[in-house]
């Protein structure tokens, strides 16, 4: 039972970090229609960033909770614009022609930051400093519960509640709803496309980067190929929620961290990693559009 | 009879591998006959993965697992099961293991997705290939993280080149038959293909099986041409680099794939020096090439545009 | 009995109901008409009929059989083929390759002739070639048989969609304004190809199509929609001085001549 909370609390976590990230996934999905292959490696930049971002600003010798507010926003805006400049250089030339070629260049910055990154970051893992000190919050028995996993868990629903916010209440969350409906119909009636798919991937790229620097303070070593596996299981996420779905995104992200983490706990920890696939799978042999999504009818 | 005089040219083309081989060994040095073999390979992996990406319009990146499943599954055949045959038996008997076991995953991995719109597969086949590599990492009975080895070297210059053409000609047999048009056809257009009474699944699920089969069948001739594999010359790296092939060669263009295949491996081998930057190249590549030449090299074309259906040949 | 039944079809879309309570018949050898406003849902009940979308209620029989729900081949192969309103052929395939991919379900399944290309596989390409060809030059296409369909005219390629849809072997044929973007000596020869091909092969056609002139000469029923209702079903001359009909496309701010 105890093994079973603790089990639970670490899923929790795991999921909040793959909710980001499928979040990510499940907005450009919606606008653009494409898998942004090089999302995962977004979400690496970020940790790589916090981890730079942290030595010079100092924060690595004198940790403090500022200090990791800090170093969480500006990976964030950093992550940002890179998304940004990966839309307009990569996938802005190509909307028009087929879906295939976008997914290709996808694929290819999706290598050139995992590659790219094993040049300018090196190879080898790095570990994260503490910017803030793991204590236990609450123990009960065999169960602990840290700080850190309370913050990643609470910063996550955070950045949810922004991004609920955002898309329901403000002006451009509307145009990005608007435009993930219709394309034309929106550039009709006067809304910039172009400005509204930047947003997208700011905020998304955003949100990659903000699970990147929070995981570094769980598990601390990091490396250029770590986004690839928690790109894969968030883009899971991201279909077994309903892809384009956002409250579906995050419900897959946590199904997703939890579902895996019990599978490792109790079954193998070799095939961790096997679930999202088995999840994938399942999910599209049973319910294709996802928990929450619906079924869209192409319009011929 | 009369069908092997019908076949006479690609037949006496497969025959034709054994001396040329025999002449190769006899004159260039076993580093670049390696090479040359590789091409052979590599060239029989891009083949297949066009009929799936280029020709049918799907979006496969697991190659090097089905490449994986037939060079595991010939190696533990070779290793286990027709050990002690002659090689003239043995041979035919694990390439077709390998790539049935290929093509049986294929068909796992291919039935729940491709009902789906194409972009999930990109990501089905991603995890596939993934998920292979843990689950040969951890099977003590193929030798997990340390490897495989002590096949014997059944397959050579000969018989990869011989099954090469094999895979070609019969990968280009079907795509240029009446009935085969109909998997440019799903690439085209799918709506319109299902209009036409084409069941799109079927096409689209027999592209996959087909293609993972030749890659299984490449797996196990690499497995017997260099004695020992290892997860590592599976990883998604290796499906990427048959991708870049293909977009290189052209979508949907065989001959295309061919020239890139041979294009890249010798590029690879010649760039050794390079090699830290290799798949930064290879991103550059792709990027660059789908921004400002997305036909490839060949675009959709042959390099002959010669069309075996047609009123000149159907006589 | 009748070869197309729909019973009481009804389609929404979010909130739009795009087709509702929609009930049709049509003879085996008919031409009938389906006309309406745009927007009306003319193209929704050929996607409907074909399996493009799924009724939400209704029925649809050809020859008795039900075929609500069917996979779109499936629909096909049973004898209904249909053109696009908006041009979907294979672009970058051959103009016969286009036919010759509309003849697939009637070729036959011969693996190893295939592969060994035997002297059967050869005649029965030679075969498939002819009776291509011969679809080509009933919609004046042979000439262009072996250009890439997408360097066709706009009008061609409309006629193209028919030979396509021809080579499948109907028994009813569904054309989706075929006329449309054409010019007026375009329309004539496509109102003699459409004539020809129905004397040929004895097939029903369903046909939306905004030019009146054409549609009230060439139909012998005329079935309007308007929102998704049928507003009128009658012979030409009773269609065209219907009080419904009339205001619903007076009511149409914009002329619909295209
Ligand atoms: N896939 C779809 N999703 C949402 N709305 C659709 C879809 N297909 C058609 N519609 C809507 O249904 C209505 C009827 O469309 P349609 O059948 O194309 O009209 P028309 O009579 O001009 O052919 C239109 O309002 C159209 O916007
Ligand atoms: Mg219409």
């Amino acid at each position: 039972m105890d093994q079973l909370l603790q089990q639970l609390i670490n899923g929790l976590a795991w999921g909040a970090i793959y909710a980001l990230i499928a979040l990510g996934y499940t907005m450009v999905y919606g606008v653009l229609r494409l898998i942004n292959f090089a999302h995962g490696d977004v979400y690496m930049v970020g940790a790589m960033m916090a981890y730079y971002l942290a030595h010079w600003l100092g924060f690595a010798v004198a940790p403090s909770t500022i200090g990791f507010v800090i170093v969480l926003t500006s990976s964030m805006l950093i992550c940002g614009a890179l998304g940004a400049l990966i839309e307009l250089v990569a996938y802005r030339p190509l909307r028009n022609r087929p879906r295939m070629s976008m997914l290709i260049t996808a694929i290819g910055v999706s290598m050139l930051l995992e590659f790219g990154g094993q040049r300018v970051f090196g190879p080898d893992p790095k570990f994260f400093p503490q910017l803030i000190e793991s204590r236990s919050l609450f123990k009960a028995g065999a169960v602990v519960l840290t700080n850190i996993d309370l913050l990643v868990i609470c910063v996550s629903l955070f950045l949810m509640v922004v991004l609920r916010f955002i898309v329901l209440r403000t002006k451009i969350g509307l145009a990005v709803r608007a435009v993930s409906f219709s394309f034309e119909t929106s550039s009709l009636m006067g809304i910039n496309v172009n400005t509204v798919i930047s947003v997208t991937f700011v905020i998304g790229s955003a949100l990659a980067a903000a699970a990147g620097a929070m995981v570094g303070l769980r598990n601390p070593k990091i490396e250029p190929l770590m986004g690839v596996l928690p790109g894969v299981k968030a883009f899971v996420a991201a279909v077994l929620g309903g892809i384009g779905n956002f409250p579906g995104a995050v419900v897959g992200g946590l199904v997703m961290g939890v579902t895996e983490t019990l599978v490792a706990a109790y079954f193998s920890s070799t095939y961790r990693d096997a679930v999202a696939f088995v999840i994938l799978i399942v999910v599209l042999l049973v319910r294709p559009a996802g928990l929450f999504g619906k079924v869209t009818v192409e319009k011929v | 009879m009369e069908l092997l005089k019908r076949n006479a040219v690609p037949l006496l083309l497969v025959a034709a591998q054994w001396p040329v081989g025999w002449l190769l060994s006899q004159t260039v040095n076993s580093y670049y006959l390696q090479i040359i073999v590789y091409i052979g390979i590599n060239a029989m992996l891009a083949v297949s993965l066009n009929l799936i990406n280029g020709i049918t319009g799907q979006f496969s990146l697991g190659h090097a697992g089905f490449m994986a499943v037939g060079a595991y599954v010939s190696a533990a055949c070779s290793l286990f099961l027709v050990n002690g045959w002659p090689a003239a038996l043995a041979l035919p008997a694990i390439l077709l293991a390998g790539g049935l076991a290929a093509a049986l995953a294929g068909l796992v991995v291919g039935l729940p997705t491709l009902r789906l719109r194409g972009d999930y597969l990109a990501i089905t086949t991603l995890g596939f290939g993934e998920i292979i590599r843990v689950v040969i990492l951890n099977t003590a009975a193929v030798g997990g993280a340390r490897g495989l080895g002590g096949m014997p070297p059944l397959s050579d210059f000969a018989s990869v080149y011989a099954c090469t053409i094999v895979c070609v000609l019969v990968i280009w047999r079907l795509v240029h038959s009446p009935l085969g048009k109909a998997f440019t056809a799903v690439r085209e257009d799918e709506i319109a293909a299902a209009a036409m009474g084409i069941d799109t699944t079927r096409y689209k699920i027999t592209a996959f099986v087909l293609g993972a089969f030749w890659a299984g069948v490449a797996g196990a001739l690499f497995a017997h041409f260099i004695g020992y594999i290892h997860t590592n010359s599976f990883t998604f790296l290796k499906s990427v680099e048959v991708v870049v092939m293909v977009v290189l060669g052209g979508m949907g263009s065989i001959s295309g794939a061919i020239i890139a295949a041979a294009v890249l491996t010798v590029l690879t081998e010649a760039l050794r020096f390079l090699a830290d930057y290799r798949m930064i190249i290879y991103s550059v590549l792709l990027i660059v090439m789908m921004l400002t030449r997305p036909g490839g090299l060949l675009g959709r074309h042959e390099i002959t545009q010669w069309r075996f259906w047609s009123s000149r040949t159907a006589r | 009995m009748a070869l197309l039944e729909l019973t009481d079809c009804s389609l929404t879309f979010g909130g739009l109901k795009a087709v509702s309570a929609f009930s049709f018949t049509l003879d085996a050898g008919q031409l009938v008409g389906l006309i309406g406003p745009n927007g009306a849902g003319k193209t929704t009940v050929f996607n409907l009929i074909t399996g493009v979308y799924r009724p939400d209620r209704g029925e649809i029989r050809m020859q008795g059989q039900s075929i609500a729900g069917l996979p779109t081949f499936r629909i096909n192969r049973s004898g209904i083929a249909r053109t696009f309103q908006g041009i979907r052929l294979f672009p970058n395939m051959s103009v016969l390759d286009n036919v010759v991919v509309g003849a697939n379900q009637h070729i036959a399944r011969a693996p190893v002739a295939m592969l060994f290309r035997t002297a059967a596989f050869a005649r029965h390409n030679a075969e498939l070639h002819a009776q291509c060809m011969a679809t080509l030059t009933l919609l004046g296409l042979a000439a262009r048989a072996h250009e890439a369909a997408g360097t066709l005219s706009y009008g061609e390629q409309r006629r193209l969609e028919i030979a396509r849809a021809l080579a499948t072997r109907p028994k009813l044929l569904l054309l989706d304004e075929p006329a449309a973007g054409m010019n007026p000596q375009e329309k004539v020869e496509l109102m003699e190809q459409i004539r020809l091909i129905r004397e040929k092969l004895q097939l029903g056609i369903l046909i939306i199509e905004h030019d009146m002139k054409l549609i009230m000469k060439m139909c012998e029923r005329i079935t309007v929609l308007d929102h998704g209702e049928t507003i009128a079903v009658g012979k030409p001359e009773q269609i065209q001085i219907d009080e419904r009909v009339i205001k619903a496309y007076l009511g149409e701010p914009v002329a619909h001549d295209s």
